[in-house]
């Protein structure tokens, strides 16, 4: 259907009578359940996405907590702040945390409460199975630090590399708990995956052709296809780990006197582990996209060559991981081709730089907090990009592999590629997410405290791993020299803490008493910012058609809105993939108690595995009973009283409808 | 232009469009579709686990030298796994019949060929349980056991949740009937049954015929 | 606000810069010609990575500075003018070009030094050294073609100047990594695989290195000390190695030897001559000769000898070496023998 072709009707249904009607349908029709059980049944995207935010930040200060004392720790030489068992499952959950538990979320909880409303429809595809997927992510991240706290933590590093982690010299259930860790935080990332690729297939407003989707949701679309081929990888290796290691099943993967191979361990982990790092990245470059979009205020530079690069990184994201183990006894020629490829998805990145490079450029400036943390990100992502390169070489590697260098490499892209973006994105939508606007001072003070403490702690780092300082290493005798630079990255980590505070600070100051916010306080072009701010349980009281790349800078006076979906039901509408046609309708559950119960049957099941084998049979027999109350909780929505008899007829023996 | 001050004037009426489309018009097909990719990708990482293990592994398969007579061809028994391979493969029979009725709203066909394509899923569910002695090491005998049983266990768990499906179907309909979204969920049921079938097709031969050849 | 930042940063970059040009234990200062080409390639890199950076900071400092402002009621531009797009368009795919030549220059001279650097296994006669990784130890073998000239010992090289060592790697428990900085990358000790190193230190000194792939507890301390000297220093160690020590005449050494015969050392450790041959901790024959002890950790000298022969686990806590209590004349007599043990 060609936008000419779409009906532009003078319509009754569109009076101030018909509109208020309706919006009192809706608004009984998509109104969670009251008090904590409605809270609990909730399967609004954005009460989900929320959630998982703030959990994913709520882990994300726990983690740096551990990396406060860590640094403590490593301030001066032969330390006693913490002895190596504690350090060890401290850097072990710093990195599993912030990895597992913050950073993939945070990116899929944006993408969960944000790419519906960027679309133009009223939810996600399955709306129960997105509430089981945060509430199986929470109790993945509790058993982590349940587990430290009870000194029981993983301790093998976040990487859990064999022998080290397996069952001869891994005893105790350590690690065993980390696997089920990574196993619940991944079917909660595939869960999720899984709503956004469909949620953007089949439910955009009509209009959006695939080269009007906006950048952030092109971003969440990669990455939740790269997350569906590379999260398998790890669920399977740290179960065939787990597997290993339980007395009872006893396989012998990663034993070498059977047949196994170390090695195998670290082919499946960093098949995994780097698209996971691109995972967190993709999203982050999504955020920088609709941020120096709207603060430029122009149409982005070269829209189709950001899609393509995204796409291009996550595919060349699949072919580069085993520049992770350049010091194995690999094969000189099979090296060089990943060194090939290493520098090759340099390029894409590069043309999305060049390209938010001529964007701002050519734009005219609104230097807000948002713009500033982009800034951030330029400055240190940059740096963290260039030092990749150098680690890309199989010959540099070798001196830089496993040291500070790499410790410094890591965190300028995670934190000036992901958690700088991060920041501003939440700078940015926290006025749609709330209603009511961060303070621009405190802000900037947010922002200088992040960006000053950060090379603090993180540049140093690049000379201390040249100059011999290897990771993971709970002290270092003073010979080394090293002391200094370590007391300064301190005092660093420290000022990053006081920023994050700020943060916080600024966070629950503009909850509790922030200046209200318009619908569309920036002035931007997409379609999230014509809903309210917050925006009502049904996102929009019409579905929009849209007209344009950038929905609302292109919104003519003309522009039709979709009427004619069920108010008195959950609704969504379907359409087609490449232009978004109008389809079919599609109704969605309502709220449910039965995400909450699988997930604690999930839950139970896999942290008995940790104990037992037999805990998958009887977790699978569990499974089985509450995923047929389920899906019969759900037939059942599809009948009377709950959907009209029309809209789903039921056939008799003859195959007439009855 | 802002929309803060929009106010819809023309109207776009969706109210005649069906409710439920089938295939690639249908969220949930496409649900099913993902998660079928995420255990092709499982499958494909325990296929590389699987020859990385039969690369470190000399002689392949490993003989047998913990019991008397030792077993110096260890490569799995065929019988039971060729008549496990058939019965998949006839058992698309009822499984494409069932799809098509589904497609045609035909409750008789459908109440016949359920209880059928059940007691298929039971046999080779059976079959699979016994088919894991052709294997001639146990999982925890060495890394070629481990790495065979794993393939066996997770196609074994796929027939085992399709059977789960299966029986649910089987309830619903000869309760409540067939509907236009349960129509739809027999035809998404059967794309689960075809990737089952397809990628046995696939792992079949590496599990026992690689051994013969290696 | 932004000068303040970057005069701190020069502040940072200085001070920084100052810790990492030398040392013993230094990737940057390189004694031996594999560590050379590293270096070299790494200058390379980092004077193209450096100026990178510059661009595009400053494109975006000026963009920044120099744009005109606009607020979020400003319209936004939609259709820009075609001819500054195409301009800037072509910069950006010019941009792209220049980058992947420079990555295809970047990837094919890090190709060539990697080639350098593995031609070494071409070198003839080089000194062979078998060297297990054990959680938290080297261990350390000399090997010749004929075994009695063979030379054990732990956590320590001994190498004469200018001539190919070939590195035989292997471990017993978990993964480590050899890394001696100042002579070459790193090389990882993986159970079950056998692995071959080749490096020619050129200089003469002493330089360290660590373990390089987290192994458990006692990751940070698992160090050793290599020292390069002249060809006839090093003919004179080793031969003193090969060795086997008398049995001591001095009476306090003999009650040590006693002593160290009766109690658990020998559980762990070997001293030729004796009857102690265990291969569980490392060598002693020659333990007074090294500098260092507990894994190059510490000074060897008396009070850390006997501090750490005590009360192993409060300097190294997690290392497989028991406590150990010893009446005061005891553990001088046990001290004063290692201590002979030349």
């Amino acid at each position: 259907m060609e936008d000419d072709d779409l009906d532009k009707k003078q319509s009754t249904d569109l009076t101030e009578e018909t509109l208020e009607h309706e919006r009192s349908e809706l608004e009984e029709a998509w109104a969670p359940g009251k008090g904590f059980y409605g809270w609990l049944t909730d399967v609004d995207h954005k009460s989900v996405g929320l959630r998982t935010v703030v959990t994913a930040f709520a882990f994300f200060g726990l983690a740096g907590l551990l990396a406060l004392v860590m640094r403590l720790q490593l301030a001066v030489p032969e330390n006693d702040v913490l002895g190596p068992d504690l350090y060890n499952q401290f850097f072990t959950t710093h990195g599993s945390a912030m990895m597992f538990l913050f950073a993939v979320p945070v990116m899929e909880g944006m993408g969960i409460y944000l790419v519906p409303l960027m679309v133009g429809t009223r939810n996600v595809s399955f709306p129960r199975m997105n509430l089981y997927g945060y509430y199986v992510y929470l109790i993945g991240g509790v058993l982590l630090f349940t587990a430290l706290v009870l000194n029981i933590g993983p301790d093998a590093g976040w990487f859990a590399y064999v022998p080290l982690s397996g069952p001869e010299f891994g005893p105790g259930k350590r690690v065993d708990l980390w696997s089920q860790m990574v196993s619940l935080t991944e079917i909660a990332a595939l869960v999720g995956a899984v709503n956004i690729i469909v949620t953007v297939l089949k439910h955009r407003a009509p209009g959006m052709s695939l080269n009007r989707i906006p950048l952030f949701v092109w971003s969440e679309v990669v990455t939740a296809f790269m997350i569906v081929f590379a999260m398998p990888a790890v669920m399977l290796s740290s179960t065939l780990l787990s597997m290993d290691r339980l007395t009872d099943v006893s396989t012998h993967f990663f034993n070498v006197a059977e047949g196994g191979d170390p090695i195998l361990w670290q082919h499946l982990f960093w098949f995994f582990g780097h698209p996971e790092v691109y995972i967190i990245f993709i999203p982050a470059t999504g955020f920088v996209s609709q941020i120096i979009t709207t603060f430029s205020r122009r149409k982005t530079f070269g829209y189709t060559a950001l899609v393509l690069t995204m796409i291009a990184t996550g595919f060349i994201g699949f072919g580069v991981w085993v520049h992770h183990m350049f010091t194995t006894p690999l094969p000189q020629l099979g090296q060089s081709i990943f060194t090939a490829a290493s520098m090759l998805i340099v390029v894409p990145n590069g043309v999305q730089i060049f390209c938010w490079l001529a964007t701002l450029w050519l734009g005219r400036l609104n230097i807000r907090v948002p713009l500033l943390f982009v800034f951030g990100f330029f400055a240190i992502f940059v740096m963290g990009g260039l030092t990749g390169v150098m680690l890309a070489s199989v010959p540099l590697d070798l001196q830089l592999h496993d040291t500070f260098f790499v410790v410094a490499h890591f965190h300028h892209v995670l934190i000036g590629g992901a958690v700088f973006p991060l920041i501003g994105a939440i700078y940015y939508w926290f006025p749609k997410f709330t209603g009511k606007m961060l303070n621009e001072g405190l802000g900037k003070v947010n922002f200088v405290l992040l960006f000053v403490g950060f090379f603090l702690v993180f540049f140093p780092m690049h000379f201390l791993g040249i100059d011999g300082m290897p990771r993971r290493v709970y002290t270092y005798v003073e010979e080394t020299g090293w002391g200094d630079l370590n007391l300064l990255a301190t005092v660093g980590a420290f000022t990053m803490g006081v920023g994050v505070l700020v943060f916080i600070v600024n966070v629950l100051r503009g909850l509790l008493s922030g200046e209200s916010a318009s619908n569309n306080p920036w002035g931007a072009d997409t379609l999230e910012w014509s809903a309210d701010s917050p925006p009502r349980p049904y996102n929009f009281q019409n579905i929009p058609v849209v007209q344009g790349r950038h929905s609302l800078w292109e919104l003519t006076d003309d522009a039709p809105v979709v009427t004619g979906l069920h108010t008195k039901f959950r609704e969504l509408l379907c359409t087609t993939i490449h232009d978004a046609s109008p389809e079919h309708r599609y109704a969605i559950p309502g709220p449910s108690i039965i995400p909450f119960l699988l997930s604690l049957v999930t839950g139970a099941t896999f942290i008995g595995f940790a104990f037992t084998p037999w805990s998958i049979p009887l977790g699978m027999g569990a499974s089985f009973i509450v995923l047929f109350g389920w899906f019969w909780s759900n037939s059942t929505e599809h009948r009377p009283p709950h959907l009209p008899e029309k809209d789903n007829p039921v056939y008799d023996e003859e195959g007439q409808t009855e | 232009m802002t929309s803060e001050n929009f106010v819809p004037k023309t109207s776009l009426d969706v109210s005649d469009l069906p409710s439920t489309e089938f295939d690639h018009r249908s969220p949930l097909w496409w649900g099913n579709l993902i998660g079928l990719m995420i255990e092709t990708a499982m499958f494909g990482i325990m296929i590389a686990v699987f020859f990385t293990v039969a690369m470190n592994l000399r002689p392949f398969p490993p003989p047998r030298v913990d019991r008397f007579p030792v077993l110096l061809d260890s490569e799995p028994n065929l019988t039971l796994p060729i008549i496990g391979l058939l019965v998949l493969l006839i058992s698309l029979v009822p499984g494409i019949l069932l799809d098509l009725a589904g497609r045609r709203r035909d409750v008789k066909s459908i109440k016949i060929l359920l209880p059928v394509t059940l007691s298929i899923n039971l046999a080779l569910i059976l079959i699979r349980y016994y088919e894991f002695d052709s294997l001639h090491f146990k999982w925890n005998d060495n890394a070629y056991g481990s790495a065979t049983w794993m393939i066996l266990g997770l196609h074994m768990f796929h027939l085992i949740v399709l059977f789960c499906e299966d029986v649910y179907l089987t309830v619903w309909t000869f309760v409540r009937g067939i509907d236009e979204k349960h129509a739809l969920d027999l035809t998404v049921a059967a794309v689960y049954w075809y990737w089952i079938v397809g990628m046995w097709v696939l792992l079949f031969p590496i599990v026992y015929l690689v051994p013969r050849m290696l | 606000m932004k000068r303040t930042k970057s005069k701190l940063s020069i502040v940072v970059l200085a001070c920084a810069a100052l810790a990492s040009c030398g040392g013993p234990q230094n990737a940057l200062d390189s004694a031996g010609v594999q560590a050379g080409r590293l270096e070299s390639l790494w200058w390379v890199f980092f004077w193209v990575c450096a100026v990178v950076y510059v661009i595009v900071m400053a494109i975006l400092v000026i963009a920044f500075l120099r744009n005109r402002r606009a607020d979020e009621k400003s319209a936004p531009e939609l259709l820009p003018d075609p001819a500054r797009e195409q301009r800037v368009s072509n910069i950006v795919k010019g941009a792209v070009g220049i980058s992947i030549i420079v990555l295809f220059t970047l990837m094919v001279l890090s190709f060539r030094t990697g080639r350098a650097v593995n031609s070494l296994s071409y070198a003839e006669s080089p000194i062979e050294i078998r060297i297990t990784g054990n959680q938290w130890w080297w261990d350390v073998e000399y090997r010749d073609p004929v075994p009695s000239m063979n030379i054990r010992t732990a956590n320590e090289l001994h190498l004469p100047v200018g001539r190919p060592v070939k590195l035989n790697l292997q471990s017993t428990d978990v993964i480590h990594s050899f890394w001696l900085p100042n002579m070459h990358g790193k090389i990882d000790l993986i159970p079950g695989y056998e692995t071959t190193f080749f490096f020619r230190p050129d200089e003469a000194g002493t330089y360290f290195g660590q373990c390089a792939e987290f192994c458990g507890y006692q990751h940070a301390k698992m160090r050793f000390a290599v020292t390069v000297e002249s060809q006839e220093d090093y003919e004179k160690w080793a031969a003193a190695q090969r060795q086997v020590p008398p049995p001591p005449v001095d009476p306090l050494q003999q009650r040590g030897q006693q002593i160290f015969l009766t109690s658990v050392c020998t559980q762990c450790h070997a001293v030729a001559g004796t009857t102690a041959n265990a291969r569980v901790g490392p060598d002693l024959t020659h333990i007074a000769t090294r500098h260092y002890i507990a894994a190059a950790s510490m000074h060897n000298v008396h009070d850390h000898l006997k501090t750490w022969i005590t009360d192993p686990q409060r300097i190294k806590p997690g290392v497989r070496m028991p406590m150990n209590t010893y009446a005061e004349e005891d553990l001088n007599a046990l001290v004063t023998y290692l201590e002979n043990l030349k």
